[in-house]
């Protein structure tokens, strides 16, 4: 069950700490793993992290939100592997928070260009090869932003929610052709951007976890399991899917700290 | 990552098409599985059938009467020392215009699917929260979300069930214990063998499915190891719909 021997990852934001965890996890089930980001030397450091430099592993450095530079990478994966079977979009821009009203149009374009464009490139690239073989997985992060929204959050929420429905539209629209597309949200997971959160304030992690039902920050790896078994053989049959990764938070709505359940 | 050697696992409606799979699937990543019905003569078969006489039994109960379902909680634990997941895949169905539906088959309905699921996850959640560590695993299905004529008793139930696994998501997580659906969409199974008897009914049952076809048993045994294993460890309250993408588009279909 949820071996991966044989299929080809493409993992975007492959240098990030989540496509890290993605990649790794991904190639410990047996894929070959090809990490898409914009440094080079970042992507081969993290190819040498997972032993993955020269068994099943490689790197293109591409700009996600450019379209030449991704075609060319995936002109490049082709000839080499003939084929692209699993995609997961973990590129994200770095965070942006502030008041809506404050917000300019500047600020709305560059966070789009990567969290939303980025996504729409890579499924469409990718996603030929998905269509001429008749076989697909592609999940991409999306967040719990999408249920359970912050405010001062309006551009990364709106670009979330805009990959979400790329995703259900994409899988009403490429099922047919075998290929599936769920996104997995994130909630208080320490990636990057909760890292970042964290740091703007010292009470901000006490305010997260009275908010988890299960009492913890979670880890990169709930996450990359999730989409170790939804990019798997098993999953073949779940497809538009959004699963949230928050330890209950955007189920809650008790007034209460949750240690006092314990 | 998904392994779930030595876990104890109890599914109700173990002999049927559901549960049957999802123990299979279970005993195939290492649990001991217990299986839970009505019926002696289908779990005898069921169990036989498994092939791993060491690690899977049966236990005669009934869901929806609480006493039985006390028992066999004790049991389990009385053997196995604990209960490490539980899925409650026992299910009824009747078919039915609201204006007429019989108020008697209505409570069978209610009673086996949603009361049912609640004695079974209370008297285990008890358990659970000894052991400060436990999987709930409960079968809802798409017909929480939407609707479809003529099975208004079994929409209920399915609702019921999945607004009850939020809730004790929320109230168990302290505890290490998580709560979550799996909703299969359109199966073909007992449950639905009249459909597929009927080709025009077949073809209006498919069209809608992106994936282009019903989903059978055999595709929940993924999603129910995945949601037993350590794998979801931080996943709780959540439904995850085995549908090959039917709700997302709600029947919409290309063309």
């Amino acid at each position: 069950m949820f071996n991966l021997t044989g299929r080809v990852a493409v993992i975007t934001g492959g240098s990030g700490a989540l496509g890290f965890a993605v990649a790794k996890a991904l190639h410990s089930l047996g894929a070959y793993i090809i990490l898409l980001g914009r440094s080079s030397d970042k992507l081969g450091d993290a190819l040498i992290q997972i032993d993955a430099l020269t068994v099943r592993g490689s790197f293109y450095a591409c700009d996600v939100a450019d379209e030449v530079s991704l075609e060319r990478a995936y002109a490049e994966i082709i000839a080499q592997h003939s084929k692209v079977d699993i995609l997961v979009t973990c590129a994200a821009a770095p965070a942006i928070s502030g008041k809506f009203e404050d917000t300019s149009l500047q600020q709305w374009r560059s966070l789009l260009s990567i969290d939303l464009d980025g996504v729409f490139l890579a499924c469409r690239i990718f996603g030929r090869s998905m269509i001429q073989k008749g076989y697909g997985r592609i999940v991409n992060l999306t967040s719990f932003h999408n249920v359970a929204t912050y405010p001062y959050r309006t551009i990364y929420n709106a670009a979330k929610s805009g990959v979400e429905g790329l995703s259900r539209a994409l899988a009403v629209e490429w099922g047919h052709h075998g290929i599936t597309t769920n996104t997995v949200a994130p909630g208080p997971i320490l990636t990057p951007r909760t890292q970042w959160f964290l740091e703007q304030d010292v009470q901000n992690k006490d305010g997260m976890l009275s908010r988890t039902p299960n009492v913890r920050i979670g880890d990169l790896e709930d996450v990359s399991a999730a989409i170790s078994f939804l990019v798997s053989d098993e999953a073949k049959h779940i497809n538009g899917q959004q699963i949230v990764i928050d330890g209950g938070w955007s189920k809650n709505a008790w007034w209460g700290n949750h240690t006092d359940l314990n | 990552m998904f392994s779930l050697e030595n876990k104890v696992a109890v599914v109700t409606g173990g002999s049927g098409d559901l549960g049957y799979v999802i123990s299979k699937a279970y005993l195939d990543a290492g649990a001991n599985v217990i299986l839970v019905g009505r019926n002696i003569v289908k779990l005898k078969e069921a169990v036989h059938k498994l092939q791993c006489s060491d690690r899977s039994m049966f236990f005669v109960a009934d869901v929806s009467d609480d006493n039985q379902v006390n028992i066999m909680v004790e049991k389990v634990i009385e053997k196995y020392g604990c209960i490490d997941i539980l899925v409650t895949a026992a299910g009824t169905q009747y078919r039915s215009p609201v204006i007429s539906f019989d108020h008697e088959k209505w409570e069978e309905v209610i009673k086996v699917n949603l009361n049912g699921t609640f004695y079974c996850a209370q008297a285990v959640a008890k358990q659970m929260a000894l052991q400060r560590s436990g999987r709930i695993i409960m079968i809802t299905s798409l017909t929480a979300e939407i609707g479809i004529p003529n099975i208004s008793a079994y929409a209920a139930s399915r609702g019921g069930i999945k607004q009850l696994s939020r809730t004790l998501a929320v109230e168990l997580a302290p505890m290490n214990i998580t709560v979550n659906c799996i909703g299969p969409g359109r199966f073909n199974s007992t449950m639905t063998a009249d459909i597929f008897k009927d080709e025009i009914k077949r073809k209006k049952f498919l069209d809608v499915i992106p994936m282009g076809r019903a989903g059978s048993p055999e595709d929940l045994a993924g999603v129910s190891v995945f949601l037993a294993s350590d794998a979801s460890s931080y996943i709780t309250g959540q439904s995850i719909y085995v549908d090959g993408g039917w709700l997302a588009g709600c029947g919409n279909i290309l063309g």
